[in-house]
């Protein structure tokens, strides 16, 4: 599963560098996010930018990756296409995981967030 | 393919990518529920144009869907409120019979004979609109 990874102060984005996320990959890519989301500090960017199909497998390897993170952890995704965005919409998830327009809107939001304080 | 048929049949770019998500969810069925992930399977999978509806088929002869999930399939799947501060409660599979039945707006199933067919069909624009 290629991403590709960059820091941004706290903030860990990955990058899916795949256009699909079906189920003959979704088992890897679980693993790959799961693993991403431990090393993440605390807050980590997920870039769908690029990506043009994912099903119920994939979104499972997401969810996967929101359960895994530490408890003042923070998963946000970016990048989701309008046609993406609607799987979100039908299985409720758009509820679950916050979205932004670009890797830099979420950064600032999720930097924001961490500068707030408790 | 299957999203160029859809294109030619006036599917805009959000209802040709439900289509063939909800292909996609009931060929993985097929593959992990009907063959249980068996390797050296087949299945046969048919997409066309028939009275102003996309119409999918998908012939399987493995196990066939038990009774309550062709109801989950036709009737739909209640989906429960979530809250996103329980993570931990939030599942990571089961979510393909809802999608199907939330995008296609005709399904039946049929197993007989050994042979199980899933037929779903989505009404073209035009259709959609003359109906409603």
């Amino acid at each position: 599963m290629r991403f590709e990874e960059t820091v941004s102060g706290d903030v860990l984005v990955v990058k899916v560098m795949q256009p699909r996320i079906a189920a003959d990959v979704a088992g890897d890519f679980k693993k790959s996010l799961v693993e991403a989301v431990s090393r993440a500090d605390r807050a980590i960017v997920l870039d769908l930018t690029g990506l043009t199909f994912i099903d119920s497998m994939g979104l499972g390897g997401l969810i996967a990756a929101l359960k895994a993170l530490k408890e003042d952890g923070n998963l946000v995704l970016c990048g989701v296409s309008h046609s993406i965005l609607s799987m979100f919409k039908l299985t409720r998830m758009d509820k679950i995981f916050r979205m932004f327009g670009t890797a830099e809107e979420a950064v600032a939001a999720l930097t924001h967030d961490a500068s707030r304080p408790a | 393919m299957l999203r160029d048929l859809c294109a030619s049949l006036g599917f805009d770019e959000i209802d040709a990518y439900q289509v063939e998500l909800a292909a996609c969810e009931a060929m993985v069925n097929v593959i992990r529920h009907a063959y249980r992930n068996e390797p050296g399977k087949t299945m046969m999978v048919g997409a066309g144009a028939e009275d102003g509806r996309l119409v999918i088929e998908i012939e399987d002869r493995g196990v066939p869907m038990p009774a309550e999930r062709v109801r989950d399939l036709k009737e739909g799947v209640e989906i429960a409120e979530v809250d996103s501060r329980e993570r931990s409660s939030l599942r990571e599979s089961g979510r393909g019979l809802q999608i199907i039945h939330d995008v296609m707006d005709e399904i039946s199933y049929e197993s007989e004979g050994g042979m199980n067919r899933l037929r779903m069909g989505k009404l073209i624009a035009a259709a959609r609109r003359e109906e409603q």
